[in-house]
Order: structure tokens, then C-alpha cells, then sequence
């Protein structure tokens, strides 16, 4: 297999064209990133109860998340372990087994093999066949706080290095409900974009296009971006990234930005549960700073109140999936927010759409003209500053765009 | 007999014209004559479903808009810098098998087909089943709700930031 030498085609300040549309490089980042290190697949909540299951993907790998009878999670491969047919061809659903339509074989919720039809076709060899034949699982899944994550082969770091720098920006999403958890019941909105996935990641932590690319809903809503526009990039490590609202939404100490904007008097048994549970004084504080928006690399992104997620289909074509995030004890929040996220979110929301639109321009742009080869991307380094294990700058800035980069060299890398 | 039949024929009639012309002003991009064509209720729905079940008190659609929504949609559009519809693509569609399922005093409930093509340097089809309740008036027929339940809303859309 052509390895790609991309240390020769990423700069400190700039990204070589190619590496949105190149074949060769498309291969080498299934190897390494997709399935190479960790990746975002599903929310333990999408399979609540035993028997229920849901198809993933994971890079171009068709997965079945599900809980066992036993209540056990697992990430099986979506494929009979007997000839390689489809095993399961709904969305989602529950079931205690699962069964092949070729040639009637059955499999327990935990993969191990339920029933071989007309066994005595194999003879003495029946148990050991049975024995190799359960349902492949996907060897690496870690979990945290109900995200699940997984990495196909061995992994380029252990999960604790790769999740570390988003545990807050996730406790900062979950604990937004009185009982600590987010739930994702709320279905997908599934949307196909003709441009590579990097496109997708990098646009989620990108300040600079708002008030462009934005423009006709501010608009059309006669606000200002300025209300309500983050007040910094945040480069956190690994590839992850942020933008902050924090300062933006303290400095006006309003509550429920976020949200619309909305009096607590609207939701007194939120409010309640959430004093209840934690305080008045911390329960405030989140009323004010709300959720995280945060792009966990490569393709889990936390956008405040809704949960999109990206995956590669080609060079030149990828898919994003987004859900509201719905918390737990929280109904009078999450009726709003279903309305909430289907004005702004999917291939017809009134910000994505346009999203789309602009990334689409982009891969045209990348992919039918060969010049100039390198993107620029040194906005901000001349006043981004070093804090902690973090780096800050402007919210139009680029060095989280750098910082994705740099993590995607390092995992791209020949070793 | 005849007049029974001059009847039936002329209610098919009034809402075949209808939804030939909100097809038209839809293929157009005539927004601001398409959103005349809604009544004015707060509750009135264009309806996108997405894919699975469709209950939208516990589910996301990709369109789920009230009167309001549907103001503001129609607004963004009118501001003609909404990216995604710059150059707005070419459409044509087509309404068909259109059946009066239901008649409820001045209530119509209708359900139909659709093919629509689009093009703006691709080539996309979209198609469907719309269910349409349309109040009857002596000043003609308005619209309380367009639901569209397209073919592929269980699989990938493409972007659609132009009436469907």
C-alpha cells in the first residue's frame, strides 16, 4: 500500500490541497484514524433497554451497537460470522436474538451463537464450529459518561491519554441534567455532503465564517452575531478542540443563552430539580455557562445542545448525523428543545444548510483547481497565547484548524 | 346523478388547481406567494419527517415548522444570501396521484405523490408522498398543513434549503 508522506504536505502554517481529495491519502487515514485510534460511535442511551440494538458506523465499517439480556453493552460487526451476509438491516429496534436471512442462523443478544440450522451438516465439528462462530466484536470500546468510543485495531494512545482533554467539556454537557446524564432518544437527522470529513471538522471549530457564512438568519431573526458569537478558540489537546462562550455569556450573566434566551420562570421544574441536585449557586453558574461546544477528533461533535456526528464516505463525500441532546429529568427543557435543534440543524436547517453549502464550494474548489496548493492557515499565530496545557486565541482564529493538523500528521505519520 | 357527479368533479378540481399552483410557486422560488398560500392558524405544519417513527413529541424532523417557523424560513430566503440557495437551483417537479381522502366540514385532507428534480451543478431527485389539510373558504382553499414523507428519509439527504 502507497504510504503518503504527510509531514511533507502539513506546515506550520499551511495544509497541502491534496490531502482532501487524494485517494491514496483517503486509504491511509482509514488505516490510521478511523480505525487506527478512537473514534465517537453512539451514546449508551440510544440502546436503553435489553435487546435493543442500533446500526452504526465506524469509518466505512457497518457496526451493530446493542445491549445484551444480561444489560451489557457491545459493538458487534454487521456481518454473520457463517457466509458474510448483512445480520441486521433495521436502523434500530430490540430483539433478544439476532438471525441470518440466508441461511437461518441465529445469534444470542451477546453474539455467541443461538441456533445453527440442520447441525448435523457438521458432524463431530458442530461445537467447534459453534464456538468460532459468534459475532465479531470490535476489540477496543471505552466508555465515558455514556459516550462510547472505539478504536478497531490497537489504538495509537490509551483511551484515558485520548478522552483526558474533553472529560470537562463532557461533565460540562451532562451535568446541565438534574441526574447527571444526556440522553439521545431524540432520532437522527442524517445528511450527505459532497465534501471530505476534514472539511466537517475543521468548519465546527471555525469562528471566522459565522457572520458570512450565517448572515441571511441573523438577518432574517434581526439579531447580531455579536450577541451571541464564542469569545475564543480553545486548542485542548489531541486534536480536540473548543470555542468558548463562557466569557460572552458571563460577561452578560444572563441565563439561558444558550437556550434561547429563556426566563427560569418558564421552567420551574428544571430549575428545581437542578437546586435540588446540586445547589443553587453551582446550579446558576450552569444556567449561565450552559454546554460545551466542543469538536472531539476526529468526528464527535458536541455543537452546545446538539450532538453531530461525522463520518467519511469518500475522498469527496462524508456524512453528518445530528441529534438533540435531551437531559435526563429534564422534560419541560426537552420538548423546547427538539423545536430548537430542527430550525438550526439537518441538511434543511437554517444554519447547516448553509454549512453544507459553503463545504460543498470547498471540495470544488480543493479538488478542480490544483492551485495555489497550499492552504493558508496562519491566522492567530501571532497572538495566540499558551495557558496551561491549552492555547488561546481570537475566536476567528486558526490554530485550532493547526492543532487538528498536527494531530492528524501524528497519527498519519510512517513509523 | 349529474349534479352529484358535477359536484365531485368540481371539489377535485379546486385542489388539483391548488396544488398545481403551490407546485409551481415552490418550483419558482416565489416564497413570498407560496407563504400566502398557508392560512394563518399559529399551528399550521410543514412537515418533514425524518426517518423511523414519526411522533414529534419525542422525535426530530428535518422540517417541522409552525406559522412562525415558516415566516422566518421564508424570510431567510427573501434575504437572498442564504448560501445554499445561491444561485437557487433549477427545480421541476411533479404532483400527481392526487386523491381526497378526507372531507371534514371545511377541512380537505389530501394525499398525493411527487417527483421533483433538481439541478444546480448536480443532479438530484427527490420524491414522496405529501399529505396536505387545506381549509376550504369562500375565498378558496389555504393551506394548514404540508407533510412530506420522502422516499430516502430513512438513508442520507443532500442538503434542501429550497421548498419542497
Amino acid at each position: 500500500m502507497i504510504k503518503i508522506d504527510v509531514e511533507k504536505l502539513v506546515g506550520a502554517d499551511r495544509v497541502h490541497g491534496r490531502l482532501y481529495h487524494d485517494p491514496d491519502v483517503f486509504e491511509q487515514e482509514l488505516e490510521r484514524i478511523w480505525y487506527g485510534n478512537w473514534v465517537y460511535v453512539a451514546h449508551e442511551s440510544e440502546v436503553p433497554r435489553p435487546g435493543d440494538f442500533c446500526r452504526k458506523r465506524v469509518g466505512l465499517q457497518e457496526v451493530v451497537l446493542n445491549r445484551d439480556l444480561d444489560g451489557r453493552v457491545h459493538l458487534f460487526y454487521n456481518r454473520c460470522p457463517h457466509r458474510g451476509n448483512q445480520l441486521c438491516l433495521e436502523s434500530d429496534g430490540n430483539s433478544s436474538r439476532f438471525t441470518c436471512a440466508y441461511h437461518g442462523w441465529t445469534f444470542a443478544s451477546n453474539g455467541d451463537v443461538a441456533g445453527i440450522p440442520l447441525q448435523d451438516g457438521y458432524g463431530e465439528n458442530f461445537d467447534q464450529v459453534r464456538a468460532r462462530t459468534a459475532m465479531s466484536q470490535v476489540a477496543n470500546v471505552a466508555t465515558y459518561r455514556g459516550f462510547i468510543f472505539c478504536s478497531v485495531n490497537a489504538p495509537a494512545q490509551p483511551f484515558e491519554e485520548y478522552i483526558a482533554p474533553v472529560r470537562t467539556a463532557i461533565d460540562q454537557l451532562c451535568d446541565l441534567s438534574p441526574e447527571g446524564e444526556v440522553v439521545l432518544s431524540a432520532g437522527w437527522l442524517r445528511h450527505r455532503t459532497r465534501c471530505n470529513w476534514k472539511v466537517i471538522t475543521e468548519n465546527e471549530v471555525d469562528g471566522y465564517h459565522v457572520r458570512f457564512v450565517h448572515r441571511s438568519l441573523f438577518t432574517a431573526t434581526s439579531t447580531r452575531q455579536s450577541e451571541t458569537k464564542p469569545d475564543a478558540t480553545v486548542v485542548l489537546g489531541n486534536g480536540h478542540n473548543a470555542l468558548s462562550f463562557s466569557e460572552t455569556y458571563r460577561h452578560s450573566g444572563h441565563e439561558f443563552q444558550w437556550f434561547g434566551g429563556i426566563d427560569r420562570k418558564r421552567v420551574p421544574g428544571y430549575v428545581a430539580a437542578m437546586n435540588e441536585r446540586y445547589g443553587e449557586e453551582v446550579a446558576t453558574q450552569r444556567f449561565v455557562d450552559g454546554p460545551p461546544h466542543v469538536m472531539v477528533f476526529p468526528n464527535l461533535f458536541i455543537a452546545q445542545m446538539n450532538i453531530l456526528v461525522i463520518q467519511p464516505l469518500s475522498p469527496s463525500e462524508s456524512t453528518q448525523d445530528t441529534t438533540p441532546v435531551l437531559l435526563k429529568g429534564a422534560p419541560e427543557i426537552n420538548q423546547r428543545m427538539l423545536r430548537r435543534s430542527e430550525a438550526a440543524m439537518g441538511p434543511a436547517g437554517m444554519f447547516i444548510a448553509d454549512d453544507g453549502e459553503v463545504g460543498e464550494r470547498n471540495q470544488i474548489g480543493l479538488s478542480s483547481a490544483m492551485y495555489p496548493e497550499w492552504l493558508e492557515l496562519s491566522r492567530g499565530l501571532e497572538r495566540e497565547r499558551v495557558e496551561g496545557d491549552q492555547v488561546i486565541s481570537d475566536e476567528t482564529d486558526e490554530g485550532t484548524q493547526r492543532a487538528i493538523w498536527a494531530r492528524y500528521t501524528a497519527l498519519m505519520a510512517n513509523s | 346523478m349529474d349534479e352529484v357527479m358535477t359536484r365531485a368533479e368540481s371539489i377535485n378540481m379546486d385542489v388539483h388547481a391548488f396544488i398545481a399552483r403551490e407546485a409551481r410557486l415552490a418550483d419558482d422560488h416565489q416564497f413570498a406567494e407560496w407563504e400566502s398560500l398557508w392560512a394563518d392558524d399559529d399551528d399550521c405544519l410543514y412537515w418533514v419527517p425524518a426517518g423511523g417513527e414519526q411522533d414529534p413529541s419525542t422525535r426530530v424532523s428535518y422540517v417541522y415548522d409552525n406559522r412562525a417557523r415558516i415566516r422566518t424560513r421564508v424570510r431567510q430566503m427573501e434575504t437572498n444570501q442564504r448560501y445554499a440557495m445561491e444561485p437557487p437551483p433549477r427545480l421541476a417537479r411533479v404532483v400527481g396521484n392526487i386523491e381526497v381522502r378526507d372531507t371534514d366540514g371545511d377541512i380537505v385532507t389530501v394525499r398525493c405523490t411527487f417527483i421533483l428534480v433538481q439541478f444546480r451543478g448536480v443532479h438530484t431527485t427527490w420524491a414522496g408522498s405529501i399529505t396536505y389539510r387545506l381549509r376550504r373558504s369562500p375565498a378558496g382553499l389555504a393551506m394548514l398543513m404540508k407533510k412530506v414523507e420522502l422516499v430516502d428519509r430513512d438513508g442520507w439527504l443532500t442538503t434542501f434549503a429550497f421548498l419542497l
